[in-house]
């Protein structure tokens, strides 16, 4: 791997997608989307004082609003990152001039600055709504949502981009894409089998909201939240160099 | 410069390149040949690092194929089926493959520049590519490959749709490359600008190759007749018996009352010997032509 030329693919598609249409239209509707679920738990009480969270209402339901769309956003942005490039041949002139691996920790890095930077803005904005609304400016929920959002979308950014690699065209990216997020989150849910829950990100980013506003978690559940996350970022981002350096473009 | 040991290629059970040994010389200008799906996109990926091979080698600047990270730093290539992202410019393209290829910001603009005024894309370095002909495409293709000054230069079917003009062109800047002592591999369909610029050719079919040589010795690969036409003005058949009973002359077939094909053996030249003989029977010569051996029907030979 080079870092030289990872930073290269990385800046490159940074410097894509934010003047991508299709992002910038993302990035407005996580913020609406953030935005309307605090409006929605304004007018309907649903986490009341009488409620076992803590924190302010508009950190709770726009993680919880993160959580659940969110990783429909990180599919629908990062499916054909590798896909269409295959699909199209771009990729055939890319791969001649450097290491394979070094182009998909690239990509891999550039998605991962590029959801980190949507959360961030979507929580900045949040922390000025609620910094203006209650004069409260303890940065310590948007912070902590920040990354745990920024993690869980790493998995499913790891997720999205292993079958991107694997697919040979965008549709089939997206269909398979969607297929395994629907798996993922039912998987999350532990239903039917108690087990799988554990192998499912969503599970993870779940135990970590909780862990961040629920006084009463376990002490240890932020770092199973966290340790849950980041093995599968790393195992995600194993197999990705694994199937692009075994491959043929 | 370049050699195959035995590289090969499985796609499934679908052997594409079959234990293929290449060799390519320093400053070569190599052409390889061969029918659709014999191989030579296959090969061209393997060398260039898209596709990995199932088994088999190759060495490019003394390195193993297995270090193809370093082979990279070194080569250009323009595969075919590779395509430009359509929403950027020629100039921003040249900046991109320039960077990652270790130039600096500096150095990829400026290198941009030269290589676009090279293939005569410089008036449009801002055009969006999307907005570019199939010829320009290639052309940028071109000079995508050249970048950072590259030992070996691996183009695919370069000038397949390129007008005549510009194809020539692209001949003549292969020429000009071999001069400042790039080595180039290109695959083609076209014989003619096979012979017409490349010194080796290497032949392959069905995965495998069947002949590799320089230009001038492949086309003694084949045990052709020479077919020599007369046309006599007072053509006889006491003129046509005698051509008959030349030992060299394999077959003699009468076109029409002023004209005979003559098969002969190849390894003889009997022109002088048939004009000197015909005379003094009296022939009143106005044509003596030989077919001669070219490339194609060495291909055709070989891959029929």
């Amino acid at each position: 791997m080079s870092l030289n030329e990872s930073s290269i693919i990385c800046k490159d598609l940074l410097r894509n997608e934010l003047r991508n249409t299709r992002v910038i239209v993302t990035i407005s509707m996580f913020v609406i989307l953030s935005l309307l679920s605090i409006y929605a738990s304004s007018i309907i009480p649903l986490l009341t004082s009488k409620s076992e969270m803590s924190g302010n209402i508009g950190y709770i339901t726009s993680n919880l609003a993160l959580l659940l769309l969110g990783p429909v956003f990180v599919i629908a942005l990062s499916h054909d990152v590798v896909s269409r490039e295959i699909e199209t041949g771009t990729i055939r002139l890319i791969i001649p001039k450097i290491q394979r691996s070094s182009f998909i920790i690239g990509k891999f890095i550039g998605l991962n600055i590029l959801f980190s930077l949507i959360i961030g803005i979507v929580f900045m904005m949040i922390y000025l709504y609620v910094a203006i609304s209650t004069q409260t400016y303890t940065p310590t929920y948007p912070v902590a949502s920040w990354l745990l959002l920024t993690l869980y979308f790493g998995c499913f950014v790891g997720l999205s981009l292993i079958i991107s690699s694997l697919a040979e065209n965008s549709s089939t990216a997206l269909v398979m894409s969607f297929a395994a997020l629907v798996i993922l989150m039912v998987c999350g849910t532990g239903f039917k089998f108690e087990l799988l829950k554990y192998l499912s990100p969503a599970w993870y980013g779940f135990i970590g909201f909780d862990a961040i506003f629920n006084p009463k978690a376990a002490d240890l559940q932020i770092v199973r939240s966290i340790g849950g996350m980041l093995v599968w970022i790393a195992s995600s981002f194993g197999s990705l160099i694994f199937i692009v350096n075994r491959r043929d473009f | 410069m370049l050699e195959t040991k035995n590289l090969t290629k499985n796609f499934g059970k679908f052997v594409a390149v079959d234990n293929l040994n290449i060799h390519v010389q320093k400053g070569d200008i190599y052409g390889f040949l061969g029918p659709n799906g014999a191989g030579k996109t296959t090969t061209i990926g393997m060398l260039s690092g898209l596709i990995r091979p199932t088994n088999g080698t190759a060495t490019i600047n003394d390195l193993e194929l297995s270090d193809i990270n370093n082979i990279k730093k070194n080569i250009g290539v323009f595969p075919q089926e590779s395509n430009f992202y359509p929403d950027r410019s020629a100039k921003d393209h040249m900046i991109l493959y320039g960077s990652l290829k270790g130039l600096n910001k500096i150095q990829a603009l400026s290198e941009s520049v030269r290589l676009l005024l090279l293939v005569g894309l410089n008036e449009s370095e801002d055009v969006k590519v999307g907005n570019f002909s199939h010829g320009m495409k290639k052309r940028l293709g071109i000079a995508q490959a050249l970048i950072g000054n590259p030992d070996l230069l691996i183009l695919d079917e370069i000038t397949n749709g390129l007008d005549p003009l510009w194809a020539k062109q692209v001949r003549d800047l292969i020429t000009e490359l071999q001069k400042d002592g790039i080595t180039i591999i290109f695959s083609s369909h076209n014989l003619f600008e096979i012979q017409q610029i490349c010194n080796r050719v290497g032949i392959i079919h069905k995965g495998q190759l069947v002949a590799e040589d320089s230009i001038d010795r492949i086309q003694n690969y084949i045990e052709a007749d020479s077919i020599i036409t007369i046309g006599i003005y007072n053509l006889s058949s006491e003129m046509v018996e005698w051509i008959k009973q030349k030992k060299e002359t394999k077959k003699v077939k009468q076109m029409n009352e002023n004209k005979v094909l003559v098969y002969a053996d190849s390894k003889y030249d009997i022109k002088p010997d048939i004009i000197h003989g015909l005379v003094s029977l009296g022939a009143n010569i106005f044509e003596l032509s030989e077919k001669s051996r070219s490339l194609e029907d060495v291909f055709i030979h070989l891959t029929k």
